[in-house]
């Protein structure tokens, strides 16, 4: 008896501590009775853990570089889940799972453009804290803008290192992750953990209060990921280390229940301290954990298809090795929630049941009939300066052009569209060689580029007015977020890969005098390379495979056994459309996750005006002459000023010859003689 | 005292020396056997300790651990050093780092290319050296060409989940290279590899979606969500390859 008392009188002096030093919330508590009656044996409990991970700071709906709403996404829908989900479970905890403040324009504009004062929160901290937050976990991607602005917006959840005591105004609730030290004194860099105190309402309708440990993990990844940022300042423990460090110390101090947020999936390879997704293992060799919420992945837990088949794992109700687990996709895509039933019995909580749950913001029905959830308004209103500024941000010039860039000749002829692509991707690689890969120094850097946005069904083409370009208008024109990478080819190669972007074209024969469409519509114009740096002819009258004549460098035949660079996307490095020689093993230049169209940004950015003199088309392709007897013809914009584009683009063998009745496209005629 | 004659020196500080020579290789070999007896788990621990960690990695690599030279090369910024490291972890078993050598051979990173040495290394890797090994030998490339054997290697690469090698036999089955052209076999292999998250076969089925190729019914909110999945994966540092079934 003696022994009970001394230890619970140690263990309430602790729980002071740790609450005096975790930045708890216990804003939610109600009034405390003066003496709470003990928790009976037997008190049963239904707690609902929801949690969201990877939100990667989509706050709302919405498609920065198209400026327009994206509804599968955004913390706006996941609120009204959330919502939802309280009403269904009066007894609650919220809480996120990481890689929360990077991932859009959005968070861009606030790091780096027009960087949030120290006296204002995050948006994405904002709409989170309206939301009631119970905590939240330090991610991978939360390092990627540096620890000093970590430091700023994570407030005062950052407790040790420089960066740590900047008083600024960070999220209200508690941010913690238990194995990221910092290695000047070697002291965690935020509370590995933080003890709640909660009050409940027993399945019998009684106060019931608990002490709920939250305890957070990151990968420990980061120290290669943001080696930049991280070097020599902080040091990782594995994960499962750090839970069987910091575990016990939470039980001791009095949790009631431990939920790890672990920024980590679910793997069974043998478990390193270096191990990303290692949930497998928190919940197999760490004992005392009640649930995990787990995250990074971008995967789903449970929805019955993923992860199945794995030992110990119940991908339908939600365990691993018989902890509950849930992992609720990523950007606001789907909230999670871990329903627990609990049971007091006399000396601890224990598990009786649990089902892990997900829930969409978008779902389809067997008919494919999609319903999105509506957004919560309340979160829009809240963020509509950062939204604004981020919009204007995209919309703002990054610099201007004497000249309109349309892709509506773009498969025709050489343009100033492609051009600026090719000169930009030219522009990266070249300094890139030069400061990386002097072996190269002497090889021709080529670039390819293709159209992507030729009217698809109506879609429309790139046309950027003369005036501002806008970060928008790049994206237009380059539509994907495909990455920079370069491949070193020998000439034979680059030329099987034109002859594979001139299947384009339908083979012509010069003797019919009916009409000839130029172009077969069945073949995407994302796949019509044109390569920069050398010329070349296409013969549209010969048949696929052997219609590029006359290739030549500097105006010498191309030496077909000697080295080329070749600028292109991750995509066609990788082996993408096909193309023979490019499977991913020729590509010498990554850019490591450098967008081709962020370097096309910041090619006009550092042109600061595009001439026509400088970044006008140059005519390094054409079709071999020959003449027809019938007409050739392809579709294009009926937009009625098009061939003053085409004049700008000095391409001067087409001629309008008709405009369909629905103005959706005009037909042109191509004089192949000329 | 009678001074030692020339040769009675030169026979003590020869003795001196061998004794001295066979003491200093005793104690290598000691510290060697030291460095060779931590388990990869510790090496791998060294990873994450930002102000020793490097270091010790680099003594245990000099000292000739497998793991820690593969780690020392993947943390060096130059290829050459980097190959070097590769080498030393590769003659000593290191699967992945035969596998990496493989490709800093075929590629001509760090190391004069060489499809041979590439060759050689794919096949000391394993299963990891498959699908690229199976190339090589479809094409003919660093030694004889055996089109049939080439393409069973890649089969069975994707067969053992490489991503890449199913992404190649999507695009086989696509574009009727090798394999007889059937577009739901190409579907079938490129959803497979975008569950592993395999960038290219996201992008093309994000791209075909688009488009309605491969008589795929057109879905832009589909399409966009793929093509936006792709880009994420490909701005990321982080391990995006363990198998996320996007697809059914």
């Amino acid at each position: 008896m003696r022994i009970t008392l001394l230890a619970s009188l140690i263990c309430s002096s602790l729980v002071l501590v740790a609450c005096n030093n975790a930045d708890t919330d216990t804003a939610a508590v109600t009034p405390v009775a003066p003496v709470a009656p003990p928790t009976a044996a037997g008190t049963k409990l239904d707690l609902a853990v929801l949690q969201t991970t990877d939100l990667h700071a989509n706050v709302l709906s919405y498609d920065y570089y198209k400026t327009t709403d994206d509804t599968t996404l955004g913390f706006e829908r996941t609120a009204t889940l959330i919502d939802a989900a309280r009403k269904e479970n009066p007894n609650n905890l919220l809480v996120d799972d990481g890689d929360t403040i990077q991932g859009t324009s959005l968070s861009d504009f606030q790091a780096q453009i027009e960087p949030v004062k120290c006296d204002s929160q995050l948006a994405i901290h904002k709409v989170m804290s309206a939301m009631k937050y119970d905590a939240g976990n330090i991610g991978n991607h939360e390092f990627n803008y540096g620890l000093k602005y970590l430091g700023q917006i994570a407030g005062n959840s950052m407790k040790t290192g420089p960066e740590a005591g900047q008083n600024c105004k960070g999220p209200d609730f508690p941010l913690v992750t238990s194995n990221v030290n910092n290695t000047g004194d070697g002291k965690p860099l935020f509370d590995p953990y933080v003890i709640l105190d909660r009050t409940f309402k027993s399945a019998d309708g009684k106060d019931i209060k608990l002490k709920v440990g939250i305890i957070g993990f990151t990968p420990p990844g980061i120290m290669d990921w943001d080696k930049r940022n991280l070097e020599g300042k902080v040091s990782v423990l594995g994960i499962v280390d750090a839970a069987k460090k910091y575990v016990p110390e939470m039980k001791a101090k009095g949790a009631d229940i431990v939920v790890a947020l672990a920024h980590s999936g679910i793997s069974t390879a043998d478990y390193s301290s270096s191990m990303e997704n290692a949930v497998y293992y928190l919940a197999k060799d760490v004992p005392a954990i009640t649930a995990i919420v787990s995250g990074h992945s971008h995967s789903f837990f449970p929805d019955g298809k993923n992860y199945a088949g794995i030992k110990n794992v119940d991908n339908v109700k939600g365990l691993v090795n018989g902890v509950p687990t849930v992992m609720s996709g990523f950007w606001g895509n789907t909230l999670g929630v871990l329903k627990l039933n609990l049971e007091f019995d006399g000396k601890v909580w224990k598990t009786n049941d649990s089902k892990g749950e997900l829930k969409s913001v978008s779902t389809k029905d067997a008919a494919g009939v999609a319903t999105v959830v509506p957004a919560k308004a309340e979160i829009a209103k809240l963020v509509e300066k950062e939204h604004q500024g981020t919009i204007k941000y995209v919309n703002a010039g990054v610099g201007k052009s004497e000249y309109r860039i349309s892709s509506f000749f773009t498969q025709v002829a050489p343009t100033a569209a492609m051009r600026l692509i090719n000169l930009a991707q030219t522009d990266y690689v070249t300094k890139f060689v030069k400061a990386n890969l002097p072996q190269y120094a002497s090889l021709p850097i080529l670039s390819a580029a293709a159209p992507f946005k030729v009217n698809f069904r109506g879609t429309g083409f790139t046309d950027i007015a003369a005036g501002d370009v806008a970060i928008k208008n790049i994206a237009d024109l380059y539509l994907y977020p495909n990455t920079l990478q370069a491949v070193k080819i020998n000439g034979a190669t680059v030329k099987l890969w034109l002859e594979k972007s001139a299947e384009q074209f339908n083979q012509i024969d010069p003797s019919k005098t009916a009409d000839q469409n130029l172009i077969n519509d069945k073949f995407p114009s994302y796949n019509f390379d044109q390569i920069d740096g050398i010329t070349y002819e296409i013969d549209v009258t010969k048949e696929k495979g052997s219609r590029i004549v006359n290739l030549s460098l500097n105006g010498k035949a191309i030496d077909l056994k000697a080295d080329f660079i070749v600028v292109t996307n991750n995509y066609r490095a990788s082996g993408g459309g096909g193309f023979a020689g490019l499977d991913g093993s020729q590509i010498v230049v990554d850019s490591g996750g450098d967008a081709n169209r962020d370097i096309i940004v910041n090619y006009v950015k550092e042109q600061k005006t595009l001439t026509l003199a400088k970044q006008g088309p140059v005519a390094n392709w054409r079709f071999a002459k020959v003449k027809t007897a019938g007409k050739v013809l392809f579709e294009s914009s009926a937009d009625t000023s098009a061939l003053s584009v085409a004049a700008q683009d000095k391409i001067s063998n087409i001629a309008l010859d008709s405009t369909k009745a629905d103005k959706s496209a005009s037909v042109f005629s191509i004089d192949l003689s000329k | 005292m009678k001074a030692l004659s020339k040769p009675m020196l030169a026979l003590v500080a020869i003795t001196l020396f061998a004794t001295g020579g066979i003491a200093i290789k005793q104690y290598q070999h000691r510290q060697q056997a030291r460095a060779l007896a931590i388990p990869n788990e510790a090496v791998q621990q060294l990873r994450l300790d930002a102000k020793n960690g490097n270091e010790r990695l680099l003594e245990l690599a000099k000292l000739g651990h497998p793991l820690a030279a593969r780690l020392i090369a993947e943390r060096s910024d130059d290829k050459k050093t980097a190959a070097q490291w590769l080498e030393k972890s590769a003659e000593a078993g290191e699967p992945k780092a035969r596998y990496l050598l493989g490709m800093a051979y075929l590629k001509g990173d760090g190391v004069p290319q060489d499809a041979q040495k590439a060759r050689l290394w794919f096949s000391a890797a394993g299963e990891m050296g498959l699908y690229r090994l199976g190339m090589l030998t479809l094409k003919g490339e660093g030694g004889s060409k055996d089109q049939a054997k080439g393409i069973a290697m890649v089969e069975a690469a994707a067969k053992n989940n490489d991503a890449a090698a199913i992404y190649t036999l999507g695009n086989w089955y696509r574009y009727g290279d090798y394999l007889k052209q059937d577009d739901q076999l190409a579907i079938k292999h490129y959803k497979k590899a975008a569950n592993l998250q395999y960038i290219p076969a996201l992008q093309e089925l994000a791209l075909a979606l688009e488009m309605g190729e491969m008589g795929l019914d057109i879905n832009p909110v589909e399409a966009h969500k793929l093509s936006a999945m792709a880009g994420h994966i490909s701005h990321c540092k982080q391990d995006h390859s363990n198998e996320v079934k996007v697809f059914d």
